[in-house]
């Protein structure tokens, strides 16, 4: 499905406030490429840089250096009515004085579509986002959810090659924002448009991308399938932003070919099978899932143990921390199929056991 | 229950009149001034508009519909005869005129100050502001004189476009309807800036970014974007500048030389020289009916305008 290149983002940088005591560098030689009629999620803390690369992408800044081409034309030179590329502002930004279905024209008026083309497109794009009955009405009388809605059938109205997508669903509820969800992975399926998200919000990102790229302090540090993402970061920052982790800081002891030694700070070293592409010595970090290590019996291969600390229970999942010497519990997390409690109590010594595939070694 | 409902409805009455009751003696300051500062003077005005002229100034207590036949019209002291008064209308029509080229004019300059302050960084724009609203701080004579100095045959640009060789002889700038254009534009123009900025401070420039994503070019993206929603501002600027235009006195005066005059002007030559108050107090009031006319038309059409949208 991965076929052609929609956009090329190639070295692109962005300094704010160039020469000034308030320079910043919002973009640090940034490249990536976006498929077409994919559901791109760029993802990360505020001040990352996302909303900037999107504010590039849609032509209302101008990188400092660098390319933006999107299929295959050069388009950062571009003012953004002359670039095929819409967007969906955070607070949508949606036309006061004009009605709904006003504003969803406004695109195809300004482009200089016929009327009758303009009436059409108008129809079919409230159909699409289920807003037919409200085609009349004005701005200020309709709910957060269905100016969202406008300002999405608005954003693609005029059918762009990319929609860029503001973190659109930051000013809706949690409920609303879940159908939300469900609602933009229908659009854009059925309209084919390539679709670029930019989000902190980690759960949509894995939930609702084709890929996702993690952006912290103007860089972007891995751009993947939300799976890898969650299963293999490459990065501290990665791990510790998506999902919970346990990190435990590790000390090379002793590495043969097939397995190493280490030492975490526990009472006995713990040993791994030496990855293949591992060329490190010395300090490294090791990143575990909760809810990838469990609890188990001497018998079962432990890899390391510990002393119970806390036990959290939050209704489906049972949080268990685990004190095994480092500076941080370790944290397991048991889905609570049975609906009984398991029977531990704290200061019981537990083992703790561990594929050790799921162990991600990171660089620092 | 119906009964009850009767008792309640009694209740809330009584609570509504104590209410109103209550509300009037709030109000009761704000009416005083408003029926003896305005109220009151109309009044009278009214009355000296329907009296006959004192012979040294004043007025002498006979009815009389003289002074409004003499808004219009003309009777001749020796042949009797009745035309129009051209001088009372050209004097009318040059008053509209020039007002709503003012209007134009502060408006077509002031927008794109008003526009210029609010896009500028929050800190920066209460400098722009002070530096708008400075002229008011001298007297308003002092301010046309200053304008008379500049434009004067051996004023300051005559004697720079002299100095360059751009012309050999002074331009007549001084004593003319321009000098009076350009006299009224510059006394009137903060209140023209000052109003479609306050509606420019509120607006959302991210609808700017939103119509320039939408395929709108910038002359699109400020008709159908800013001026729609700047539009109340630039309704009040508008109304602010023209109806002290239509009775701008001092300016004219200075600037016209005596010989171009306004309507404000005129009235004032029937309460002095002219010694005919009662044609003074009906000149008055067809200023006032003026305005009131004009006021009423742009506000109709502004709502209906607004209307359109709304329905």
């Amino acid at each position: 499905m991965e076929s052609t290149v929609a956009i090329d983002v190639s070295n692109v940088s962005k300094i704010f406030a160039r020469g000034t005591a308030q320079e910043v560098k919002a973009l640090d030689d940034v490249s990536v490429a976006i498929f077409q009629n994919e559901f791109f999620t760029l993802l990360g803390p505020s001040g990352c840089g996302k909303t900037t690369l999107l504010r590039l992408i849609a032509g209302f800044e101008h990188a400092t250096s660098g390319s933006i081409q999107l299929d295959g034309a050069e388009i950062s030179s571009l003012a953004p009515y002359d670039r095929p590329v819409n967007t969906v502002f955070q607070n949508y930004a949606l036309f006061p004085h004009m009605t709904v279905a006003e504003n969803i024209g406004f695109g195809l008026e300004m482009q200089g579509r016929s009327k009758t083309e303009v009436e059409a497109t108008v129809s079919e794009m409230l159909g699409l986002v289920r807003m037919e009955a409200l085609r009349d009405r004005h701005i200020d009388q309709i709910s957060g959810g269905q100016q969202q809605r406008v300002a999405l059938a608005r954003a693609l109205a005029p059918r762009p090659k990319v929609l860029l997508l503001d973190e659109p669903l930051s000013a809706l509820d949690l409920k609303l924002r879940k159908e939300m969800q469900v609602e933009l992975k229908r659009l854009q399926h059925e309209t084919g448009i390539t679709f670029v998200f930019v989000t902190h919000d980690q759960e949509e990102a894995l939930t609702m991308s084709d890929r996702v790229a993690v952006m912290n302090a103007g860089k972007i540090l891995q751009v993947d399938h939300p799976h890898e993402i969650y299963n293999r970061p490459n990065d501290r920052f990665v791990a510790d932003f998506i999902g919970d982790t346990n990190f435990i800081r590790a000390r090379i002891i002793d590495k043969d070919s097939s397995h190493m030694k280490l030492d975490i700070g526990g009472a006995k070293p713990v040993q791994l099978p030496t990855p293949s592409d591992l060329a490190i010595d010395g300090e490294i970090t090791l990143a575990i899932r909760p809810e990838q290590a469990r609890i188990c019996g001497a018998e079962d291969a432990p890899i390391f143990e510990g002393k119970l600390s806390e036990t959290i229970y939050i209704g489906t999942d049972t949080h268990y921390q685990i004190d095994i010497g480092t500076d941080l519990p370790f944290v397991i997390r048991v889905q609570n199929t049975s609906g009984e409690a398991q029977q531990l109590t704290q200061g019981d010594r537990v083992a703790i056991a561990i594929d050790s595939a799921v162990i991600q070694i990171l660089r620092d | 229950m119906s009964k009850t409902l009767a008792q309640q409805e009694g209740l809330e009455a009584q609570a509504q009149r104590k209410e109103v009751k209550r509300n009037l003696l709030l109000s009761t300051p704000a009416l005083i001034v408003l029926i003896c500062a305005a109220s009151g003077p109309l009044l009278i005005m009214v009355v000296f508009s329907f009296l006959t002229s004192g012979d040294y100034g004043g007025v002498k207590w006979e009815w009389s519909t003289k002074a409004w036949f003499q808004v219009a019209f003309y009777r001749d002291i020796f042949d009797d005869t009745v035309s129009i008064a051209d001088a009372h209308l050209s004097i009318l029509w040059r008053s509209v005129r020039l007002s709503f080229l003012t209007t134009l004019t502060a408006f077509v300059l002031g927008f794109p100050t008003a526009y210029f302050i609010a896009t500028r960084p929050p800190e920066t724009r209460n400098i722009w502001l002070f530096l708008v609203t400075i002229p008011f701080w001298t007297n308003l004579l002092i301010r046309t004189f200053a304008i008379l100095e500049i434009i004067r045959n051996q004023g300051v640009v005559n004697t720079f476009l002299l100095m360059i060789g751009a012309i050999d002889q002074p331009l007549d700038m001084l004593y003319t309807d321009i000098a009076i254009l350009l006299g009224m534009t510059y006394v009137y123009i903060p209140l023209m800036i000052l109003p479609i900025y306050a509606s420019m401070e509120r607006f959302d420039f991210k609808l700017v970014e939103a119509a320039y994503d939408l395929y709108a070019s910038r002359w699109k993206v400020m008709k159908r974007v800013i001026l729609p929603l700047v539009k109340p501002g630039v309704v009040a600027g508008s109304i602010l500048v023209f109806i002290p235009s239509l009775g701008a006195y001092v300016t004219p005066r200075v600037l016209g030389g005596g010989k171009n005059l306004m309507l404000g002007n005129l009235i004032e030559l029937q309460f002095g020289q002219g010694r005919n108050w009662p044609l003074g107090a009906a000149l008055s009031l067809t200023l006032l009916a003026i305005v009131m006319i004009a006021l009423i038309v742009y506000v109709r059409s502004a709502q209906k305008q607004g209307a359109i949208h709304d329905s």
